[in-house]
């Protein structure tokens, strides 16, 4: 009898214990439910409600903004520039940092320095390395120099360049930080399977194709990410360099909410931030229903 | 356990309460923190406990018959008993005497006596009368320049000490003229017979037969009269040369005895004070922060009197003598700008909050003078309010980031109460309602003429509401050829001007396109509201024309001429085209009047070279324009403010910072006249010989003239911040003749099309 009322006891005790766990997840998560409610979600609530508001908030005015912000050629051209941006940059230093990483990696001897020397830029503070880049590219600065264009040379910050010139300044500032996470990557990969698949016969890039890229998917998706909140923050330097109206090809949804938020167009900010935002998460929902029906064709087809 | 979960527990509330009460504002934040842009005015809670007992300012009438100030010099003296004496002396040429009125204060006005001094028999027919002092046994001092004496060689002239005795007796201190200095600026004759004369950056103490006892070095500011000094009780305060401390000086051993840390108003414009010593030797300095004591062999200055809640922050006045008065009150003689002076008496008054219980807030993003003068006016009016004006400039915040972070308290109902608009996006501001409708007070005083309706009534709507109104304007005006002044009538006509000299010389790329701009803004839109890629290549172009015909190779060789070339102003129409035209380089002259005197030079060369007055195409610049915000609390005490600040009691001082929007205040000024005023300048030429050109005041009819043009201007130029640095930027490039006009007007088009068309 006694091992039985043990048992039951014993049941008895677990479940409580079960639910008392649960009961402490949540009140350790409040705090922090309560932090993100107030400086998050309440905020969050604001902007949806202002974008439906007139500018002071005061009077509702329908889907007004949404159509002001609809038709408006200022904000697609941001909106243009600004998906540009991020389809031609985040490629282009994901390729490059792994380029780098990979050739960090294969180097004999002391790898610090290199490591070291691509991490730089991110030390630097962002008006020194604009003001280095205004000298850089400017009509009369050190490029044109170079080129032997000084006096007639272009201003690389004015027209289609100008693209050019802030796509290589996120690459610039950027870089060593991805070939920092890609040689975190690379250095998780276990090396006996290089060793054996050289001692199968494998080339470079069958390697490289077969058992790095395969096994580097899971830092590629946290580099993916944190790339892309990193084109967001190219603003700082796109501003630095031309201002709070620059050429229109680098002329980003920041600069567009930047100069909304000084004229007091709160009502065309909010309706544009939640129009962008449902067009982002659009896409993300898009993009993982794609990814889930391959895989699940994938798997079909197994 | 049960202690740990209680301790987790508690731990917990106290992090939340902590974080929590960070997030709120506490209620008496009157003023922003770092990063704030003004917060709405406070009032102090009902049944709260207010501290009692604070100064407050009152006018005192000036004896004798008005206007007496300005014809003679005004002292206010006391001596060493503590008695406090006002004299008014001059100089009477017809009998060559000293004329010297002598007041006592009573403790409640001034008592007429007689001073020993007047009629002093004094040698010379152009006497100078400086220094005035009373001692204690009734004696009276004077000191007083010979400017018969002038040698032109060495620039000196003789100065004297007169002593007049109790029974009446005059003579001469020293017995003949004083050796050691020669244009004293403070004198004091201690019990012990000895003589401090102080002379700009140095004094003198003399023993009683006129030979030297020893040199100080001191501090000498650009100020006019010497008032950062005090004598008594053997002693001498005065500045350090390094002007950041006071020096105490015994003068028994002609030591320093005490360093005392100055206080100094932060604003640049307020240099001077007032100082002075009680029979202890504490010492009182009255300056734009207010009336500050010092104990003797004390460590910090004890502020007495808040400055900023009455005259002494004017920025008009000028504190140029102190005394203490008989009941723990301080008397202030004043001095204004235009050589006027008001006598201020502070008196503790137990009945009144120590600190006001009402905060107006008021937020700009560059000072006002205008404002500043107010501010004291109403705050007099007005004992229960403090208004705290908070300006935006300085540091390294950027224009958009103070306008942001206002906008981020304006969205949120927010800001200061009173906004001064200059730099700010009006237009959108009204537009959102952000500015509250002051129609009820501004109509009235634009219906009736008491404003200037064409300078002040620009923000008035069809429907008769007025969200803004501008405190003063600027009067823009050309002169010169015939051929030029009709070239200025559109762009076009500019493009076209082929006169025989160059329409401006010596002028750079950004004051060609601001002046072009500020004169022809509209031009630059078509029909549509958008910019003209046509209009902007015209501009460009001409702009380009006026820069090489008027363009001076001798600038990178003469250090004058590319200082004169570099000169930017904020409208592109600056004074120095007067002389350039004055000396026939060039076919314009352009002038902008912040201030009724600044017409001497500009009539002047008018009446030498024969020419009139024109207003560019009707505009004119309003500046300072205050809009009440209508999140605000405190509307009605806003409106009030305003409404000082249009009165004619403001409006009519002058204070360099424009024309008044006062119709009464402006008629003033129209028919202002100083007589006695002489301006002028010099100059090397180019073959070496030197130019003087000397200005008196205008004539009625001249003056006429150029004050009738206001009615022609109609046109308010609300500069454009953005589009016109962006033509300036782009244009750079024209100017240095790498790309095109076509080429610059398309990029400027690009990025001003994504402007308009946020």
């Amino acid at each position: 009898m006694l091992p039985v009322r043990q048992r039951k006891s014993q049941t008895g005790r677990n479940f409580t214990s079960q639910n008392r766990k649960r009961y402490y997840r949540y009140i350790f998560l409040l705090p922090s439910l309560i932090g993100m409610t107030i400086f998050y979600f309440l905020p969050l609530l604001d902007v949806v409600r202002r974008s439906f508001s007139n500018a002071m908030g005061t009077k509702l005015v329908g889907i007004a903004n949404y159509r002001a912000v609809w038709g408006s050629s200022t904000f697609f051209l941001a909106f243009k520039n600004t998906l540009l941006f991020l389809l031609v940059s985040v490629p282009l230093l994901l390729v490059l940092s792994l380029g780098t990483a990979l050739l960090i990696k294969n180097i004999k001897g002391e790898k610090g320095l290199y490591r070291t020397t691509l991490l730089l830029p991110l030390a630097i503070p962002v008006a020194s390395s604009a003001l280095f880049f205004r000298i850089l590219f400017h009509q009369n600065g050190w490029l044109n120099q170079l080129l032997l264009m000084a006096d007639s040379g272009k201003n690389w910050l004015k027209g289609g360049t100008a693209f050019g010139v802030l796509v290589f300044c996120y690459i610039w500032k950027n870089t060593g930080y991805d070939m920092i996470l890609w040689s975190a990557g690379l250095q998780g990969i276990d090396s006996s399977l290089y060793e054996a698949a050289k001692v199968d016969g494998g080339s470079g890039r069958q390697i490289f194709r077969y058992i790095t890229i395969p096994l580097l998917r899971p830092t590629f998706s946290t580099i993916v990410t944190l790339s892309v909140l990193n084109t967001f923050k190219v603003f700082r330097e796109a501003w630095l360099l031309a201002g709070d109206y620059p050429d229109p090809h680098i002329y980003l949804l920041q600069h567009l909410f930047n100069n909304w938020f000084v004229t007091l167009d709160i009502q065309k900010m909010t309706a544009a931030a939640v129009s962008v935002a449902v067009s982002v998460l659009f896409l993300v929902y898009l993009s993982f229903s794609l990814a889930a029906g391959r895989r699940k064709g994938k798997r079909t087809y197994d | 356990m049960k202690f740990k979960r209680l301790y987790a527990s508690v731990i917990v509330f106290s992090m939340l309460a902590v974080m929590l009460a960070g997030c709120g504002r506490s209620a008496d934040s009157g003023e922003g923190a770092n990063g704030s842009v003004g917060t709405a005015g406070s009032e102090t809670k009902p049944g709260a406990t207010t501290a009692m007992g604070r100064y407050l300012e009152e006018d005192i009438p000036l004896p004798g018959e008005p206007g007496m100030e300005n014809e003679r010099k005004l002292s206010l003296v006391q001596s060493e008993d503590g008695n406090v004496y006002l004299y008014a002396a001059t100089y009477n040429q017809d009998n060559m005497q000293a004329d010297v009125l002598c007041y006592e204060w009573t403790g409640n006005g001034w008592e007429e006596t007689i001073s020993k001094l007047h009629q002093g028999a004094l040698e010379g027919s152009s006497i100078e009368i400086m220094t005035l002092q009373h001692s204690a046994d009734g004696t009276e001092y004077m000191s007083y320049l010979d400017w018969d004496s002038y040698d032109y060689d060495t620039h000196s002239v003789l100065s004297y000490i007169l002593k007049a005795g109790p029974d009446g007796t005059q003579s001469l201190y020293t017995g003949g003229p004083l050796n050691e200095v020669s244009r004293p600026d403070f004198t004091h004759i201690y019990k012990d017979g000895s003589m401090l004369i102080s002379e700009s950056d140095s004094a003198v103490h003399l023993n009683a037969d006129g030979s030297k006892k020893n040199d100080i070095l001191q501090g000498y500011t650009s100020s006019t009269s010497r008032t950062l000094v005090a004598a008594g009780n053997m002693e001498y305060v005065t500045i350090a040369p390094e002007e950041k401390d006071l020096l105490r000086y015994n003068m028994e051993t002609d030591r320093v005895d005490e360093t005392i840390p100055l206080v100094k108003p932060s604003d640049t414009y307020y240099e001077d004070g007032a100082l002075t010593m009680d029979g202890e030797g504490n010492i009182y300095l009255a300056n734009a922060v207010g009336i500050h004591f010092w104990k003797r062999g004390g460590s910090i200055w004890e502020t007495v009197v808040d400055g900023s809640l009455n005259s002494l922050s004017m920025p008009s006045q000028h504190s140029v003598g102190m005394a203490l008065g008989y009941e723990d009150d301080y008397l202030i003689l004043s001095m204004d700008d235009n050589g006027g002076v008001s006598l201020f008496r502070y008196v503790y008054s137990p009945d009144v909050s120590s600190v006001p219980t009402n905060t107006l807030s008021i937020f700009g993003l560059a000072d006002s003078r205008t404002v500043r003068q107010a501010i004291s006016t109403f705050q007099k009016e007005n004992p229960d309010v403090r208004v705290d004006f908070q300006v935006g400039d300085g540091g390294d915040a950027t224009v958009t980031d103070m306008i942001k972070a206002l906008n981020t308290e304006l969205v949120n109902k927010k800001g200061a109460d009173i906004l001064l608009l200059d730099g700010l996006p009006i237009e959108d501001y009204i537009e959102k309602g952000v500015l509250a409708d002051l129609g009820d007070l501004l109509n009235p005083m634009l219906n009736d003429n008491e404003l200037l309706e064409q300078n002040a009534g620009i923000f008035r709507q069809d429907n008769s509401s007025v969200y803004a109104v501008p405190l003063r304007f600027q009067y823009p005006l050309i002169f010169g050829t015939d051929e030029g002044i009709a070239a200025m009538q559109s762009l076009k006509d500019t493009f076209e001007y082929d006169g025989g000299l160059p329409l401006f010389t010596n002028k750079n790329s950004n004051e060609i396109i601001k002046l072009l701009m500020n004169s022809h803004y509209a031009e630059l839109f078509g029909e549509d509201g958008m910019i003209s890629e046509e209009n902007l290549i015209l501009l460009l172009e001409t702009a380009k024309k006026i820069y090489d015909r008027g363009f001076d190779k001798d600038i990178e060789f003469d250090a004058d001429k590319k200082e004169i070339y570099n000169m930017e102003t904020a409208y592109g129409f600056r004074g120095w085209d007067s002389r350039n035209m004055f000396d026939g380089k060039s076919a314009l002259a352009t002038e902008v009047f912040a201030q009724v005197n600044s017409i001497m030079l500009p009539a002047e060369m008018m009446k030498s070279g024969g020419y009139k007055p024109h207003t560019v195409n009707g505009i004119f610049f309003p500046t300072q324009i205050v809009g009440v915000n209508d999140a605000s609390q405190n509307k009605e005490l806003a409106k009030s403010f305003i409404k000082t600040l249009l009165s004619y009691e403001i409006q009519s001082i002058q204070l360099f910072d424009g024309f008044p929007v006062n119709s009464e205040a402006f008629e003033g000024w129209r028919t202002y006249r100083d007589d006695d005023s002489i301006v002028g300048f010099a100059y090397i030429e180019e073959d070496g010989s030197q130019r003087h050109v000397t200005a008196e005041w205008p004539t009625g009819e001249q003056q006429d003239e150029i004050f009738a043009l206001q009615k022609e201007m109609v046109t308010p130029v609300l500069n454009d911040r953005v589009l016109m640095e962006m033509i300036m930027d782009e244009a750079e490039a024209y100017f240095a003749g790498t790309t095109d006009a076509a080429g610059t007007a398309e990029k400027i088009t690009n990025r001003a099309k994504l402007y308009l068309a946020e």
